[in-house]
């Protein structure tokens, strides 16, 4: 059985409902892969607020699911991204990849972390004190996405 | 009617503007221009390095056509998730 989907809601979302929901829906699959990405503690920054550009934001990160399809063999890719306000140890970033074999969801679900965290179409906002201001990607996640060019 | 959008810092800068565009207004840089000469402010967010543009949601470069039916988004620089 196969799966495929992408969410980005402002609403928040349970990493564990959504992996079983995932897991039941990937039946047949032998390995799945879960990240969780959480609003880091970072010194001082209380939220969090990541816009998006609605429809657009979804098209792009269906390309970044359609590149890891092509590249490794899934029977199911789930991402599921927050927008919106959050606070620090909340849940932001879902991905789920059920594959054959371990290899490829293991390194799918790696693949897509790295494009969302760079290339996707979103605004990051963090709040320090009363200051907000716009956070753009780190040089590590750079190098991050760059490990896949080949 | 022109829809533009601004996303990401350029958002501090303007809201979104539903538009009518002059004759001589029909690619992407000719609005960019455009709309600089309208607010300096904007018109300084727009140079900044990393801003994109997208045109009906395609992501699009300067010599693209626009028109009255379009909606154009200026996007600055990509924070990723």
């Amino acid at each position: 059985m196969e799966c495929f989907s992408i969410t980005v809601s402002d609403s928040p979302f349970e990493p564990e409902r959504a992996h079983a929901d995932f897991r039941a829906a990937a039946l047949g699959a032998g390995a799945i892969v879960a990240f969780t990405g959480l609003v880091r503690p970072d010194e001082n920054v209380s939220s969090l607020t990541l816009s998006h550009y609605e429809g657009f934001t979804q098209s792009q990160i269906k390309n970044i699911s359609e590149q890891a399809r092509a590249r490794w063999e899934l029977s199911g890719l789930c991402i599921i991204h927050r927008v919106g306000n959050m606070v620090v140890g909340e849940p932001i970033v879902f991905v789920a990849s059920a594959s054959a074999h371990r290899r490829d969801a293991f390194e799918a679900a790696d693949f897509v972390m790295d494009y969302l965290k760079s290339e996707a179409p979103f605004w990051k906002s963090e709040t320090r004190g009363d200051m907000a201001h716009w956070v753009e990607p780190s040089a590590r996640d750079i190098d991050d996405k760059n490990r896949w060019r080949s | 009617m022109a829809t533009i959008l601004f996303f990401g810092k350029l958002s501090d800068v303007s809201g979104a503007l539903t538009v009518d565009l002059p004759q001589d207004v029909r690619s992407g840089a000719a609005l960019k221009k455009w709309l600089g000469g309208r607010d300096a402010a904007l018109q300084a967010a727009l140079e900044q390095a990393g801003v994109s543009m997208a045109v009906n949601q395609q992501m699009a470069l300067g010599d693209v056509a626009i028109s009255n039916d379009d909606e154009i988004a200026f996007m600055s620089a990509l924070s990723g998730g």
